[in-house]
This record gives structure tokens, C-alpha cells and sequence, in this order.
């Protein structure tokens, strides 16, 4: 049933020799891994504008059209992020998240917490895209307003189980819907230039003169630049997720990266620019986005397209972290400072564990945040360019060392990026300080003392468990006890059987829960297992666990040297729903018993024909 | 390791009594000898707290009722059956 149901859901396993086959090219590789650092353009502007306006509150207006330098400087900034990242796929064709670079150059402190500020982001992303694209459902039905926890929650499964069917199916899924949203904002960018050129649309009224430059003033444009660094989430997914293209994945990988900054740069520009040539401002219950969409197209086909394509890349957001998470907390996972469950590939040859992991957490997150997390907006952006700042850093250690033709003026390039990246990171870190930014300094902290923990408790696991210090027991003495129903049956003596086959000491115990008749029940067992005594306990409280684990203890202490094997005997029933029909006797006692160091616990199953 | 039950039933005659001494409370539930014939385990229980007691085989058949009761309690109160003297 349980294997049906996951056949149906996530496909067949496939083997590991088709590994190769689930790798991508680059025009489906960019629709996964795209997608959340794009999706970005559909807010980035708004957050620059919104910031700009904080000031009017305090009597400071602040020209909007600043908002257009803004977005320059944060292209120029993405430019030197992605030609950074260039450098790193050159040097690491096999992967260069912040991790790896940062591990092998920076040492290990600093890899964790790229590490950690990186999965923080993924988590953030998921939740945080989900939420902002189911926002945009109940925008246009409010009637599902009610249900936007139900929505998000859904809209995560939905997306994790695209993901566990395998990366070539999601690309498959996704694809679509990505290159929806590219067309229809190189249409809307288009269209907005071609109408104003053309003056479909009196322009805005002339911005009032500048204010004087003041501390204030400074503070709010930075904040506006920082708002709109979220603007750069997102584009060390293809750095990160270099194992996903085909070879020759380093060249391909950085093709991919260098579209995919362009395609950023375009249209996010493009929407700053039409922003102010169309006087937009941001306001309650309507996007910037949707502003233009309606003031460009009107409330026609091309602007419900836009819309649905904008709504569609704001879930499929999430998408990213479902490819970058798993593989991060994978490399991490092999490195032990993650449970090594989730550096396992699954059957679809994706990282099943980390994706199911990743989906839990965001969901929790939608779930404690009732699917509003617009606080968790500022937490995003100190993590991925505290991870900009290591990996770029790393490379700059890198190049140092090289002897590779060319790396002086890669080492610059990559220092650029590292100062860049890091004045970004302070910047955020301080204009969003009161925001948030502190929890994520705290969470990473946290992570980064989890990570030391896992690690620590593999490595005594592995001290403990090593044959150096090993020394041979002598004869292995061990009780084998059998815990019995009050009646015989075939489980029962089969279990007997089994119990006297491994030790010439085996007990059969039984708690007397029905207060029947002791020597009736004595009588019986002589009947059937004379060689094996029948010890029949009380229970004044009518509780089996209780007395029989206590008389469990008991044997364990009886004899020093002595091994206790329990012996269960289970009936196991031919269908799923029999089960339900049985009492889980033995599930408890297996559960209660795992942590006991001398105890064994042994099932003898006995498959039932009906 | 299973006794005949003539011998169960002679232990059972000689441990109860004392039991019952110890504590009123406490029930002599089953005996049994392990395979190394060395070691004879009495299991007995008061309320759903069962405990075994272990004593020398070889030493129990000659052993005077006054040593064998003070083995007894010494390991009933051991286990927090009893309690301590």
C-alpha cells in the first residue's frame, strides 16, 4: 500500500547508473534554479520604493526617482557577484557553494557559518515565497483568505513531491511557469517603454526639489539600497547546484549563471525605470508590479497573464531552495556536521531526506508565522551575503595560492567581489538591525554550535566503536525470556523454540492481567514447554508493561555477566489493516527496551495465511 | 534450567513463611535454577514490583534458617523492597 501510494506520488526508483541522465542543460537548469533569485524582481522594486516613502512619515521626502540609481548600483552589484562567482565555477567544477569554497580556504569556522546562513536562507525562502505567492491568490479571492495556512502548507507539498519525483520531472514541472514570468516582464518592460516613447501616458508630475543631504537621508537611501539587495537572493543557487548540468558543467554552470544575471539585471532595472517614468508609487492592496501591468496593458489578457505568471514565480520560488538545500546540507552531511541521513541520495536520485526536511521546517515556519511572514523578510538578506562575503573571500585566498595563468586578475575580481558583497552584508546588518537581522546572527550562531555538536557526537561514535582498544569477551552467558499470553498458541511455542535454541536459560513470563487462576495457567504451559519455567506475575493495576519490564530489570541484574535476550513472539497478519486489529504488545516493550544496554530484543514473526 | 516440581513445591513450603515474616505483602511467585546449577532464582513480588533473588544451590540445602532469612532481606532491601534495617 505504502510503496503504491509512493510509486504513484514520486515515480519508480531509478538506478543509480542513470545518474547522468537526471543532469540538465542549461535552459532547463535555469528554470530550477532560477527561479528565486528572479522572482525577486517581483517585489525588489516595491521594497526600494516603500523605503524611500518611510521617510514621509518623519516629514522627509525623499525623490522617488531615487529609486532608479538605486536599482543601478544593485545591478552593478549583481554584476560583480556574478562575475565573482564566474571565478569560483572555474575553479570549483564540482561545486562551490559558500561551504566548500570557504572550508578550503578560510578553514572550518567560517564554512559552518556560511553553511548556516545559507540553509537559514533556503528555510526563509521557501516560506517566505510560498507565503508571498499565496498572498497573491487570496489578494484576488479574498473568500480563501481564511485558508492561506492550508494554501501554503499545500502549496509546499506540492512542490516537494515535483522535487522528489527527480531533477529532470521538476524542470519539466517548473519550466513553464518560469519562462511565463521572463516573457511576460520583457513584455510589460517593453510595452512601458514603447507607450511612454510613444506618449501613451502623461508623464508624472516633476519630482519636488531634493531634500539636503542629512544623516537621515542617508540612512533611508541605504535602507532602500539594502531592501532591494533582496533582489540578489538567490544567485548562488546555480554556484551552489553546479552538479545539476551536464558536462562540461563548469563552462555550462557559468553561461547559465551569466544569463540568468542578465535576465535579473534586465528586469529588474527595466521595472525601476518604468516605475519612475510612470510615477508608481508603492500602495495598500496593489503590487508596483500590478500597478504598471494595469496602467501599460489595462485590465486586459496581457495584465491577468502578468499577474498569474508573477503569482506563479513567487511559489515557485520555493523551487530553488528544493534543489540548493538538499545538496548543501548533503556536502555538509558527508563533511558530519549533519545527520548523515540526509547526505543520501533517494530513490529518485535526489536528496529525498533534506528536501523532506526542508519541507517540514517551512511548513512549521507557515504554520508559527499563521502564513504572514513579511517579518521574515529582513531576515533574508545577512545570511546570503554573509555567504557572498565568505565564498568570495575563500576565492581570493585561492587565487593567492594558485599558480592557474590569469589568477591575479581573478584574485581581483573576487576581492571586488568580497568587499563588495561584505559592505553590502554591514549595511544590512546595521539598516535592518531592529528589523530582525539580529535572529538570524543568533540563529546562525546556533546552527554553527549544532553543527560542532553532530560532528563531536560522530567522531566519539566512531572512537567508541573502533576495534584499536578492542579486547575478545570471554564465553557470551545470556537468559533468553520469552514474555507470554495467559493462552498457547503456534507464536508462543514458536517463539519457545527459538528462545531454548540460543541459551539453555530461558524463561516464559506472564502478567496476570485477568487475575485467572495461577495453578490452572501453570498446568497448561506443563502441558506444552515442561523445560521452561513459567514465572506468572501479578498486576494489581492491570498494566502488562510495568511488572514485566521491572522483572526484566530484575534478570538483567541477576547474573553479572549475563545477556538477556527477549524473545517476542508476533503474529503478523496478512493485511495492513489487520494490524490495527492486534495490540502493539510488542512495539511498546521493543520501544521500552532499546535504551538497555544488556538487552537484546529478538522478534519471531509468524505470518499469519488469512 | 526447570526443577521437579516436587522440588519447587519443598522450596516454596520453606521460603514462604519467611517471606511472610519479611513482609505480609510479599508473594513467593515462581523458583528456577540456571543452567550452570550454581545459582537458584526466587522471583517474588509485593503490589506489581517483582524481584529476583538469587541464592547459592549448593549452599541452600544446608543452609541454617536464620542465614538463609538474613540473605533474604539483605537483598529484598538491595532492591528497595524492604526497608533499610
Amino acid at each position: 500500500m505504502f510503496r503504491w501510494l509512493k510509486q504513484f506520488l514520486i515515480g519508480s526508483p531509478l538506478d543509480t547508473a542513470s545518474l547522468h541522465e537526471q543532469r540538465l542543460s542549461k535552459k532547463s537548469a535555469l528554470s530550477v534554479l532560477a527561479s528565486d533569485n528572479l522572482s525577486s524582481t517581483a517585489y525588489a522594486t516595491e521594497e526600494i520604493l516603500l523605503a524611500l516613502t518611510a521617510g514621509s512619515a518623519a516629514g522627509l521626502l525623499v525623490p522617488l526617482h531615487y529609486a532608479v540609481p538605486i536599482a543601478g548600483a544593485i545591478v552593478l552589484l549583481t554584476a560583480i557577484v556574478a562575475v565573482s562567482y564566474g571565478q569560483t565555477l572555474h575553479a570549483y567544477p564540482t561545486g562551490g557553494g559558500a561551504y566548500s569554497v570557504a572550508k578550503e580556504n578560510l578553514g572550518v569556522t567560517a564554512a559552518l557559518a556560511g553553511a548556516a546562513a545559507l540553509l537559514l536562507d533556503y528555510i526563509l525562502t521557501v516560506a517566505v515565497s510560498v507565503a508571498a505567492g499565496v498572498a497573491a491568490i487570496t489578494s484576488a479571492i479574498p473568500s480563501l483568505y481564511s485558508h492561506r495556512v492550508l494554501l501554503c502548507a499545500l502549496a509546499v507539498v506540492i512542490i516537494l513531491l515535483a522535487n522528489l519525483r527527480g531533477v529532470r520531472e521538476s524542470a519539466a514541472v517548473f519550466a513553464g511557469p518560469v519562462y511565463l514570468f521572463i516573457l511576460s516582464m520583457f513584455v510589460l518592460i517593453g510595452g512601458g517603454l514603447m507607450g511612454y516613447s510613444q506618449g501613451a501616458v502623461a508623464p508624472p508630475a516633476p519630482p519636488a526639489a531634493p531634500e539636503p543631504w542629512s544623516f537621515f537621508l542617508v540612512f533611508l537611501v541605504l535602507r532602500a539600497f539594502a531592501s532591494g539587495c533582496a533582489a540578489l537572493t538567490g544567485i548562488e543557487a546555480v554556484a551552489q547546484g553546479v552538479q545539476v548540468f551536464r558536462p562540461p558543467v563548469s563552462r555550462n554552470a557559468a553561461i547559465t549563471l551569466y544569463i540568468l544575471a542578465s535576465l535579473l539585471a534586465t528586469m529588474f532595472l527595466g521595472t525601476a525605470v518604468l516605475a519612475s517614468l510612470y510615477g508608481v508609487v508603492p500602495r495598500e492592496g496593489e503590487t508596483v508590479l500590478s500597478q504598471l501591468g494595469r496602467t501599460i496593458f489595462g485590465a486586459g489578457p496581457i495584465y491577468y497573464i502578468t499577474q498569474a505568471a508573477t503569482m506563479g514565480i513567487l511559489i515557485l520560488a520555493a523551487n530553488t531552495s528544493f534543489t540548493g538545500f538538499p545538496r548543501l546540507a548533503s556536502i555538509v552531511a558527508q563533511d558530519r556536521f549533519l545527520p548523515r541521513q540526509l547526505a543520501n541520495l533517494g530513490d529518485r536520485l535526489v536528496f529525498s531526506n533534506g528536501m523532506l526536511f526542508l519541507a517540514l521546517v517551512a511548513i512549521a515556519l507557515l504554520v508559527l508565522f499563521r502564513g504572514d511572514v513579511h517579518a521574515l523578510i529582513p531576515l533574508y538578506m545577512v545570511g546570503v551575503f554573509l555567504a557572498f562575503t565568505l565564498s568570495q573571500a575563500g576565492m581570493v585566498v585561492h587565487w593567492r595560492h594558485s599558480e592557474e595563468r590569469g589568477a591575479g586578475w581573478r584574485l581581483a575580481v573576487n576581492g571586488l567581489g568580497a568587499f563588495a558583497t561584505g559592505v553590502v552584508m554591514m549595511v544590512v546588518a546595521v539598516v535592518k538591525f531592529k528589523d530582525g537581522a539580529w535572529m538570524v546572527v543568533v540563529a546562525i550562531a546556533a546552527l554553527m554550535v549544532l553543527f560542532r555538536k553532530v560532528r563531536s557526537h560522530y567522531y566519539a561514535t566512531t572512537r567508541e566503536l573502533s576495534l584499536a582498544d578492542y579486547e575478545k569477551p570471554g564465553e557470551i552467558r545470556h537468559t533468553a525470556v520469552v514474555p507470554v499470553p495467559p493462552g498457547m498458541n503456534k507464536a508462543v511455542m514458536r517463539a519457545i523454540e527459538y528462545a531454548r535454541s540460543i541459551s539453555k536459560d530461558t524463561i516464559a513470563v506472564n502478567v496476570n492481567v485477568d487475575n485467572l487462576d495461577r495453578q490452572e495457567l501453570q498446568e497448561k504451559w506443563q502441558a506444552w514447554a515442561p523445560e521452561v519455567p513459567l514465572v506468572v506475575l501479578d498486576s494489581p493495576y492491570r498494566a502488562i508493561h510495568r511488572p514485566l519490564l521491572r522483572f526484566i530489570d530484575e534478570l538483567e541484574g541477576w547474573r553479572d555477566d549475563d545477556l538477556i535476550t527477549v524473545v517476542l513472539a508476533e503474529s503478523v497478519s496478512k493485511r495492513w489493516w489487520h494490524h490495527l486489529l492486534h495490540n502493539q504488545t510488542s512495539l511498546f516493550l521493543k520501544a521500552a527496551l532499546f535504551f538497555k544496554p544488556k538487552i537484546i530484543v529478538t522478534s519471531i514473526p509468524y505470518h499469519l495465511r488469512k | 534450567m526447570e526443577l521437579t516440581p516436587e522440588r519447587k513445591h519443598s522450596i516454596r513450603r520453606r521460603l514462604e513463611p519467611l517471606l511472610a515474616g519479611l513482609d505480609p505483602e510479599l508473594k513467593f511467585v515462581e523458583v528456577f535454577l540456571d543452567s550452570s546449577r550454581e545459582n537458584l532464582g526466587v522471583v517474588v513480588q509485593k503490589e506489581d514490583q517483582p524481584a529476583i533473588l538469587r541464592l547459592d544451590f549448593v549452599r541452600y540445602v544446608s543452609m541454617p534458617e536464620a542465614e538463609l532469612l538474613a540473605a533474604i532481606a539483605r537483598q529484598l532491601r538491595a532492591k528497595n523492597i524492604l526497608p533499610a534495617a
